[in-house]
């Protein structure tokens, strides 16, 4: 099939947007690289503490005005934004697809999952109502308030470049904040063209600003004194690191960190139904998505030993059947199925677990280091096919580590509650899914698994908008989470008024 | 490609294309037969509709959680494609006998990827269902143009 129109020709170089205006940045530059092709397809710049210290400074003198234009207005801004991104939907989703490496599929369905963010902060005049009651006393009313309190900074990962800032912008800038954003320098551009449609929506000169870089940027975001919040998605020791930080300078945080999910099967599931939506589960995003499943485990429950063996084999069989035609190449082309992985030090360490996982008794059912590429001309450099171990236990590197990379797991379990020990035993709660026509398997893996965000026969557990993006254990530091009705908590101060007149 | 799973993306792309074409083979046959410009023009802002509606169907509709990518096996779009050139000062049978054999493909390929996509959001068949329907209209429209067999 055709490769789809590229819309980024040549190489942008990029610019911070700090206060409304387009500025240099006196930082180095770096490569953005398409992992596809190997191209150079812009320069973003590692932004310095007095750059992210200037769009701080241009943010919290944008509030107080923000914060006072009337929440019907800012939610116009935002329905206005809306419109720009629907305008601009393809064109936005193949910018992602030649940062990232994602399939033009995923990439549009990044950008419906962003726009859906934006959407239901436009209800923002009902989500940030606060509450009241009168006579708590004799003649005493109480009225409780929901007050923005300036300054949010948001640290972008990655493998959700358009997506994941819109967790939290959308809320933070309707609640009457502004924002800081630092998207990802491996994938900077689709917050790039973001900025430059909030910009045409007409949201005001400081409110919503863009510095890109690495840790410089980020550090000067996290001990600036202004910025009243930090929003964070990537690694959990980085994420640890960051609640500590802001913990100690008293800033609220929002960290949704690592994951090793678990997908468990049980006799009674529909295989067919099962392994097609396994296969985006696993290797969705090219497995670089912390959704994403990765141990799969066939539980025996009620089967004696012979007849887990046939499940076993059963389901197997057909996940690396369907995961063995997946096609693999750019993301660009429609006929592709699994992009590349980002870059080639991803790559290197994908191997290198898969080495691991031989090396560790484990069976190589599919190996994806040797696979058919759609588009023979394309350097190999951060491709890699799906690839399935068996006879993998729980203990096994494979298992226990994140590994973000299209790798799969096979585990048995003899009955559920072994299965539920397994996700129990592991240090991530991020997400954790159910396969079974089973409503009273269903009702307890959801009612005591420890993850926040529980698929029952759904392979990607994604809340959405309206949802809290949930995590537990070692996915996530924080107390509220991103999106919908908690975002709003996280975005504003409750402030309560006991009032009596004479 | 796998050989039998097509991406929703290609599946869209295809609907696109057909009824771009489509759109472009009746207004071709508005030109050629005055007579009849009426009901090919409304054809043609049919075709246009049609495609806007499947393509808002989808954008509105896919999500990283679904099976994009995995959900349309047993799909072959070489099975949908026609011969779309008109010969030379054809005859309103001729013209018409092939727009049918077009519109009876469009059926096919709506009625197809609506039953392969049964298992994404209820959006994504219907919008495939409504647009097999209105083919379906379209080829039966046709029929009524055709002149007695002599």
């Amino acid at each position: 099939m055709a490769i789809l129109k590229e819309p980024i020709r040549g190489v942008l170089d990029l610019q911070n947007y700090i206060d409304g205006e387009w500025v240099d940045s006196t930082g180095e530059l770096q490569d953005i690289v398409n992992p596809a092709t190997m191209t150079t397809i812009g320069h973003v710049p590692m932004s310095t503490a007095d750059e992210m210290a200037a769009a701080v400074a241009a943010a919290q003198a944008a509030f107080p005005e923000w914060r006072r234009t009337p929440p019907l207005a800012r939610a116009r801004c935002l329905f206005r934004l809306k419109e720009l991104l629907e305008d601009s939907f393809e064109e936005l989703s193949r910018i992602q697809t030649m940062e990232h490496g994602k399939t033009i599929d995923e990439s549009r369905g990044e950008t419906r999952r962003g726009i859906e963010m934006v959407e239901v902060a436009t209800g923002i005049p009902n989500l940030m109502m606060g509450a009241n009651l009168e006579d708590v006393a004799a003649g005493i009313d109480e009225t409780l308030i929901r007050q923005p309190l300036g300054v949010f900074g948001i640290i972008a990962p990655f493998n959700f470049p358009f997506m994941v800032p819109l967790w939290f912008a959308p809320f933070a800038v309707a609640t009457g904040n502004c924002v800081v954003v630092k998207p990802s320098p491996r994938a900077p551009l689709s917050q790039s063209r973001i900025a430059e449609l909030a910009e045409e929506a007409g949201i005001p000169e400081g409110v919503w600003s863009v510095v890109h870089g690495d840790q410089e940027a980020a550090s000067a975001m996290m001990a600036h004194p202004d910025v009243k919040g930090v929003c964070f998605v990537g690694s959990t020791p980085v994420g640890r690191e960051i609640y500590r930080r802001c913990g100690a300078t008293g800033k609220r945080v929002i960290a949704q960190c690592g994951a090793k999910n678990f997908a468990v099967v049980m006799p009674d599931a529909d295989i067919d139904m099962t392994v097609a939506s396994l296969m985006t589960s696993f290797f969705g995003n090219t497995g670089q998505r912390c959704l994403a499943n990765a141990n799969l485990v066939v539980v025996g429950e009620g089967l004696s030993a012979s007849e887990h063996d046939a499940f076993y084999r059963r389901v197997v069989d057909a996940f690396v059947s369907m995961a063995s035609r997946i096609t693999v190449g750019y993301g660009l082309d429609e006929a592709v199925q699994m992009g590349p992985i980002k870059d080639p030090s991803s790559k290197e360490r994908v191997l290198g677990y898969i080495q691991k996982g031989i090396e560790e008794g484990a069976t190589l059912r599919l190996d994806g280091r040797t696979f058919d590429l759609v588009g023979n001309e394309l350097p190999r450099d951060c491709f890699i096919g799906p690839t399935v171990f068996e006879d993998v236990t729980p203990e096994m590197t494979l298992a226990q580590d994140e590994i973000f990379g299209p790798v799969a797991a096979m585990i048995r379990a003899r009955s559920f509650d072994e299965a539920l020990s397994m996700i129990d035993a592991n240090p991530y709660g991020n997400a954790a899914s159910i396969f079974t026509s089973s409503g009273r398997w269903a009702r307890e893996f959801r009612y005591r698994v420890a993850c926040g965000n529980i698929g029952v026969n759904v392979g990607i557990a994604a809340p959405m908008a309206f949802f809290p993006f949930s995590g537990m254990k070692d996915s996530f530091f924080g107390v509220l989470h991103g999106q919908g009705q908690e975002a709003v908590r996280f975005f504003t101060e409750s402030k309560v008024v006991i009032e009596r007149w004479f | 490609m796998n050989g039998s799973t097509l991406t929703a993306s290609a599946i869209v792309s295809f609907s696109q294309d057909l009824e771009l074409r489509l759109a472009t083979f009746y207004k071709e046959l508005e030109q050629r037969f005055p007579e009849h410009a009426e009901l090919f023009h409304s054809f043609v802002l049919s075709c246009e509709k049609t495609g806007k509606q499947v393509v808002r169907t989808y954008q509105e509709t896919v999500s990283d959680a679904l099976e994009t990518g995995y959900s349309f096996g047993g799909i072959s779009l070489e099975a949908y494609r026609l011969d779309w050139d008109l010969p030379e000062a054809p005859s309103l049978r001729e013209a018409v006998e092939m727009a049918q054999a077009l519109e009876t493909s469009a059926v096919a390929f709506y009625s197809d990827v609506a039953g392969a996509s049964e298992s994404l959001l209820a959006t994504i068949p219907r919008a495939f269902k409504r647009a097999g329907r209105t083919h379906q209209r379209r080829r039966e429209a046709l029929e009524a143009l055709l002149p007695d067999p002599v």
